[in-house]
This record gives C-alpha cells, sequence and structure tokens, in this order.
C-alpha cells in the first residue's frame, strides 16, 4: 500500500477525539492532549480546494501530455506507438502521483485522485489502442485486474466499485451469449454477489484499519446490489429478450412477412412503371404507393402485436423472480434494522423503489400518478408512525438528530458541514449555481 | 474501530481505563439511530405525493375547476404566513433559532406556494397583465421583509433572485445566457445591482445586524459582478480596464474568503480571476502551440498557489 497507514491512524483517532468532545465523553483538555499526541502530518485540504486543485491537475496534466504528443507527433500516427506512448505516460503519472504521497504526505488532495484517474485512463485506453478495441474481453480482463491492484495500493472506493462493475461485466460477459448457461446466468450473478457480499461483511467486521474499511463498504453495498438486481423481474426479462434480438434476432410472423412480401412486389411493380410514360401507369403509381403505405401502417400494427405477445410471453421461473422482487428488499430493511447495518438498511430502502416501478411497468393497472401519490401517503405515514412511536421507545433505535460526526453515513459533503465555517455552511455551499426561483431551498435548517 | 482508538488513547495516557470502558460501554449500548433515513424517507415522500397530486389535478383540472385550486392554494399559503406570524421568536439583529426544524420548512413553503399563486393567477387571468415588475416586486418585498423578521436564509435567497429579476435580470449564474443576448444596458445594471448587494452584505456585516445574512448578499453580489465584468471584457471596448476591476474585485474576494476562512469564496475569486486571465492571454496572444503552454504553466502556478496560500498569505 502507497499511503502511510500511521498517519492515516493519526488522522482517525483525531477525528475521534473530535467526536468525543462533541458527546462531552471527554473535556476539551484531553482534546488538545490527543491532537499533541496524534500528528496530522497528511496535506487533505478543504473539499472545495479539493476540487480546485483536482479540476486544475487534468487541465496541467492534458496540456502537458498534448506538449509531448506535439513534439513526437510524428511518431504517433503509428498505432502501436500511440499505444505504448499512452500506456507510458500512465505508468509516469503513476510515479508522478508516488511522489506527491511519499514526498508530499497527499491524501485526498485532489492532486492525487486526479493523477490516480487519468493514470487509469491512459493505461486503459492504450491498452485499448493495442487491442484495436477488438476485443471487450481482454478490456474487461485488464480493467478489473488494474482496479484490483490500484485498490490494493491506493485503497480507493471509487476505483473499488468500479472493479466490481467490470468483475460482474466480465462475468455476464462470458455467460451470457452462450446459449447452455443462458438460463442460469441470473443464478451464477447472484451466486457470485452472495459469495462477494458474505467475504466483505466479514472484511468489515474483522477491519482492524480504516485503510481498506471504505472500499470493502462500497463492495459491500455493489453487493448487495447485484444480488438483487440480477434477480429482479424487470431485468432477468428484459435481459432473456436482449439475448433473444441478439441471438439473430427473433423471427418476424408470419402475417408480417406476408405484408412485407407485398410491400415488395409493390416496389417492384411501381419500379416498372416508370419504364413508360402513360396516363395509366401513372394512375398504377398513385393506385400501388397509396396501397404500400396502407400496409405500411399493417405492418406496424402487427409488429406492435408481436412486441406486446413477445412482452406477455412468461420467462423461466418468472414467478419465482416475481416473489424475489417482492421480498428481497424486505429482507435487506428487516436485516438492516435487525443487525443494525446501515448499509444492508440503506440498500434495502433504495431497492424498494426500484421494485414498485419493477411492479407498475407489468401492472398496467396501477396508473404512475397513483403510485406516486400513495408511495408518497405510505412513506409519509411511514417515517412519522415510526418517529413518533421511536421518540418514546428509543432504547434500541434513535430518532433525535445525532452529532456532527456520526457513522460513515454522514457523507463528506455532510460533514462538511462541520468542518467548514459556520457562515459558510448556512448557506448551502452546494448551490452555489443553483440561482433560479429556487435558488435558497432547503436553506436553515441543520444537516 | 473505537475499541481500537480508545486502547491507543490508553496507551499515551490521555484516558484511564475506567474512563475508557465508560466509553466503550456508551458507545455498545447506544441506540441505532434512524435519523437520517426516516428524514430521507420524509423528503421522498414529500417529492412522492407533491408530484402523484400535481399529476392528478392536472388531468383532472375540468372537474375541479381552476377557482377551486387558486381558493386551495391561496388557503394553503395564507395558512402558512399565519404560522410563521403565530409562532414566531421575537426579532433580534442576531441569528434566530425558531420554535421546530417544522418552522423554517413552513415559512419556505408560504413563499414557494405564494409564488405559485402569483404566477397561476398571472396564466389564467392574466391579473398584472404586462406589468411585470410589479409581479416582481411584491414578491421581493414580501420575501425580504419575512427574511429578516423570521431570520431565514432561504427565503433571503428568493428575495433577492426576485429582486435581481426586478432590476431586469434573471440571476442565473449562467454565463452562456449572458453572451448570447447582453446588452451593454443590461451588463452595467448587473454590475449596479451586484456592487449595491454586496455593499448591503458589507454594512449589515459591519454593523452587526443579522451578520449571517452577508454571505448570502456576498455569494449573490460577486457572481453577478464577477460575471458581467467577463461580460464586458469580453465584449465591449477598453478590455483592459475591466480586466483590472474584476482582477480587483477577485483580490477583495480573496481577502474576505482568508479572513472568514471561506474556501467557497477562495475557489470561486480564484477561478473567476484565471478565467479573466485566460481570456486577456488569448486575446492578445493566439496561437496553438502557446496555449498548451500556457495551460501547464498556469495551472502549474494555480496548483502552487492552492497548496501554499497559508504560507504566502503568512509572509505578507
Amino acid at each position: 500500500m502507497s499511503y502511510n497507514k500511521q498517519h492515516i491512524e493519526s488522522v482517525e483517532v483525531r477525528k475521534f477525539a473530535d467526536e468525543l468532545e462533541d458527546l462531552k465523553l471527554i473535556n476539551a483538555d484531553q482534546k488538545v492532549q490527543v491532537h499533541a499526541a496524534f500528528k496530522d502530518e497528511l496535506y487533505t485540504p478543504n473539499l472545495f480546494i479539493r476540487i480546485g486543485l483536482f479540476v486544475f491537475t487534468i487541465v496541467l496534466v492534458l496540456s502537458g501530455t498534448g506538449l509531448i504528443g506535439l513534439t513526437i507527433s510524428a511518431l504517433l500516427a503509428e498505432q502501436i506507438v500511440l499505444g505504448f506512448a499512452m500506456i507510458l505516460c500512465g505508468v509516469a503519472l503513476i510515479f508522478i502521483l508516488n511522489f506527491f504521497i511519499k514526498a508530499k504526505k497527499h491524501w485526498k488532495s485532489g492532486i492525487d485522485d486526479c493523477l490516480l484517474y487519468l493514470a487509469l485512463v491512459f493505461i486503459i485506453s492504450g491498452i485499448g489502442v493495442l487491442t484495436d478495441f477488438n476485443s471487450t474481453n481482454a478490456i474487461f480482463i485488464v480493467s478489473t485486474v488494474l482496479f484490483g491492484l490500484v485498490v490494493w495500493k491506493y485503497a480507493d472506493s471509487l476505483i473499488a466499485g468500479l472493479a466490481f462493475i467490470t468483475f460482474v461485466c466480465l462475468i455476464l460477459l462470458n455467460t451470457y451469449e452462450n446459449p447452455n448457461l443462458l438460463l442460469f446466468v441470473p443464478f451464477i450473478v447472484a451466486l457470485i454477489s452472495g459469495v462477494t457480499l458474505y467475504i466483505f461483511n466479514k472484511k468489515i467486521i474483522n477491519a482492524t484499519h480504516t485503510y481498506y474499511l471504505k472500499s470493502f463498504q462500497v463492495l459491500k453495498f455493489m453487493s448487495l446490489l447485484t444480488l438483487y438486481i440480477s434477480l429482479n423481474y424487470f431485468v432477468v426479462k428484459e435481459g432473456y429478450a436482449l439475448s433473444r434480438t441478439m441471438d439473430g434476432g427473433t423471427a418476424v410472423s408470419p402475417a408480417e412477412a406476408a405484408i412485407q412480401n407485398q410491400i415488395d412486389e409493390n416496389f417492384l411493380s411501381i419500379h416498372e412503371t416508370y419504364a413508360d410514360t402513360t396516363q395509366e401507369s401513372a394512375a398504377l403509381r398513385d393506385r400501388l404507393t397509396a396501397e404500400n403505405d396502407k400496409l405500411y401502417m399493417q405492418l406496424g400494427m402487427e409488429n406492435q402485436k408481436r412486441m406486446e405477445l413477445e412482452d406477455q410471453r412468461s420467462i423461466p421461473f418468472g414467478v419465482l423472480f416475481m416473489i424475489l422482487t417482492a421480498v428481497i428488499p424486505l429482507v435487506y430493511i428487516l436485516a438492516g434494522l435487525y443487525k443494525k447495518d446501515r448499509i444492508t438498511l440503506i440498500s434495502g430502502l433504495f431497492i424498494l423503489f426500484l421494485s414498485a416501478l419493477t411492479f407498475q411497468k407489468y401492472n398496467p393497472a396501477i396508473q404512475p400518478e397513483w403510485l406516486l401519490t400513495l408511495g408518497g401517503v405510505f412513506l409519509l405515514a411511514v417515517s412519522f408512525i415510526a418517529s413518533r412511536y421511536l421518540r418514546s421507545n428509543n432504547r434500541i433505535f434513535d430518532v433525535r438528530e445525532p452529532s456532527a460526526s456520526d457513522d460513515f453515513l454522514q457523507a463528506e459533503g455532510i460533514v462538511l458541514g462541520t468542518t467548514f465555517s459556520s457562515a459558510a455552511s448556512s448557506a448551502q455551499p452546494g448551490n452555489q449555481f443553483g440561482g433560479g426561483q429556487f435558488g435558497g431551498g432547503g436553506a436553515g435548517s441543520s444537516f | 474501530m473505537k475499541e481500537k482508538y480508545l486502547g491507543l488513547l490508553e496507551e499515551k495516557g490521555i484516558l484511564t481505563n475506567q474512563h475508557s470502558s465508560s466509553i466503550k460501554n456508551y458507545f455498545f449500548t447506544r441506540p441505532f439511530s434512524l435519523f437520517q433515513e426516516l428524514r430521507a424517507l420524509m423528503y421522498l415522500g414529500v417529492i412522492l405525493l407533491t408530484s402523484g397530486l400535481g399529476i392528478l389535478i392536472y388531468k383532472n383540472i375540468d372537474t375541479i375547476g381552476h377557482t377551486a385550486l387558486i381558493g386551495a392554494i391561496a388557503i394553503a399559503c395564507g395558512y402558512c404566513f399565519f404560522y410563521a406570524i403565530r409562532f414566531a421568536r421575537p426579532f433580534e439583529y442576531g441569528k434566530v433559532v425558531q420554535i421546530n426544524i417544522a418552522y423554517d420548512y413552513i415559512l419556505l413553503s408560504g413563499c414557494l406556494l405564494f409564488l405559485a399563486l402569483e404566477g397561476y393567477l398571472q396564466f389564467q387571468y392574466n391579473v398584472f397583465g404586462d406589468a411585470f415588475e410589479i409581479a416582481t416586486l411584491i414578491p421581493a418585498i414580501l420575501f425580504l421583509i419575512s427574511a429578516f423578521r423570521f431570520d431565514h436564509i432561504g427565503v433571503l435567497s428568493l428575495g433577492i433572485t426576485s429582486f435581481i429579476s426586478l432590476a431586469g435580470l434573471i440571476a442565473t449564474p449562467n454565463i452562456i445566457s449572458l453572451i448570447d443576448d447582453f446588452s451593454s444596458e443590461m451588463v452595467f445594471t448587473a454590475i449596479g445591482v451586484a456592487l449595491l448587494l454586496i455593499f448591503a452584505g458589507w454594512y449589515l456585516k459591519t454593523k452587526n445586524l443579522k451578520k449571517h445574512f452577508t454571505f448570502t448578499f456576498y455569494n449573490f453580489g460577486f457572481n453577478l459582478l464577477l460575471i458581467a465584468l467577463l461580460t464586458a471584457q469580453i465584449n465591449f471596448a477598453l478590455p483592459l480596464l475591466y480586466f483590472i476591476i474584476l482582477i480587483a474585485a477577485c483580490g477583495l474576494l480573496f481577502r474576505y474568503a482568508v479572513i472568514e476562512k471561506s474556501f467557497y469564496f477562495l475557489l470561486m475569486s480564484v477561478v473567476y480571476a484565471y478565467i479573466s486571465v485566460t481570456i486577456a492571454f488569448f486575446t492578445w496572444l493566439d496561437s496553438g502551440a502557446a496555449a498548451l503552454y500556457y495551460f501547464a504553466f498556469s495551472c502549474a502556478g494555480v496548483i502552487y498557489f492552492f497548496i501554499n496560500y497559508k504560507k504566502l498569505f503568512k509572509a505578507n
């Protein structure tokens, strides 16, 4: 790993001390002692400075590589040279990145994130150029391995998520087009997600250092999502339909074929009418053109009828997928509450929404506006009743406003409110370019 | 993780064993907070309900009737303001914490409903005719007074926006829309309004009247001023003059940002100044390779500045 674990731990301990002081578990004196004993040696600027550094680093790197490219532009005409040059650029960026981490002690500074992402872009597109973008498989394999290495070295949670996505895509690519395996693809993906879920959950529970913790949490979240998505009725159905069309396309119905034939014949006759310029042939041409217009309309209707039939065609284990679509969100929510596991709970709430959409899609009787209205009433009722009930029974669950530095979910944007100056936080910095009539919405509440 | 940290603190002799175990006990028995989740559900519920009802009303407008709808909006809006006035804490020049979280939202809803009501009346009955000035003047006054009386920054933003609209400008900090159809009148109006807003913010700060509103005034004021100056620099004669004024304004903003430790304004001042310098550079020098050199060195300079501005500032 590249970053200094000790330094990161110091920063974490300092944050922990801040939280303890917020909760009045230690006094200010003790906090000062902690800050004296655990030095903050890493360079992690404020979020806004980080954004600025990120953007300016992108421009700097791109214009730098552009300058190099200009000087050796004659060589780059060769595809192989271009590919290797890009990979070389990526590797050079990695060296610069390591310099910033080791010598300048950057950590989440905007520069290090940016260099890492740009290096990956350069290396992967370099490999793409070398293989002529022919082999999707090669790109995905290289990306997965590369992302894995990067996560191991730099513990970047965004790349961890990307690694998981490329990994799942790789599995899909290699099972999807195989007609023998097609039926089992949902179960294969679900099984693999289940295994990764188990592994990353263990990793989180047994973690002794925060270094990889965020990456593992992202991976767990992704595993939970893919486990659900692979078994979602809509995804499975559309997946099968997609593979059928990729499989040489679905056969057109006999009715459609007959109409198409008639249209083609008419076209031939129309073509022939151009040979002579008599009045009759002109009349014939008009008649045939009109007929073709009608036939096209019929063809469209037939086509739609076939699509509708196809849509109604049940998929293998359809009922099972329907049940799973309904049950998995509830299982996640209950498991999240029972285990007091925020990631599972949040993903459960999120996919509950997806399940609602799925059922709406296949039940035209549920009109979208009623789904919205009733769903809104339901959610309001649940949140209102739950907070009313839990306010007086808060031994297990708490519904009061927590302290600013609570658990992982207090995303960086939220924590910003406490690290940033009070003046700025009260005016919702996220909205600076919003302008317009609703520019101030949501202000005035605490985070 | 927390246990490990507590162990470390014990090792360093900062916490006693007893203290550490009582903290451990606190975290172990602490109830699991559902605050964020329930609040998210509530937000989502409100969004779904309002959009669902919106579509339902839209589809059934023939049976409901416009008058009934306008009446309903008016009653809801009136209730919101009634609630705001009835339960308001007494006026103070400092920050005022209202009775509960819902209070701020009710006031904000009242203001938004007022806008909806006004728009509806104009659309359906053309109440204001062509006198759009009056249509923007009323909410501007109402919102600014409400913002100061009930101490609400969101309503203040709404009020400032209406005020800027009143001055003949839509205050979206959108460079493209401004450059697309600008006129010198519009740009100078914008500069005037922006200076007024900045002055208002400065005045509130120095006189200690609602000091916390200064950020909002400065945010609108400086964005408007700098965009107007950029437009002037690109399109008008004497670009050098506007360039110098813009850099001076950025300098002022930067100074304020450092004093107030506001990283947002810091980033803003640097980015506007950089855009202006870049425009100046390309007006006077136009060449492909030079552009790459310019970007490479200037970006390196800005990055150096971001990393070292504290040192640079202390040295002065």
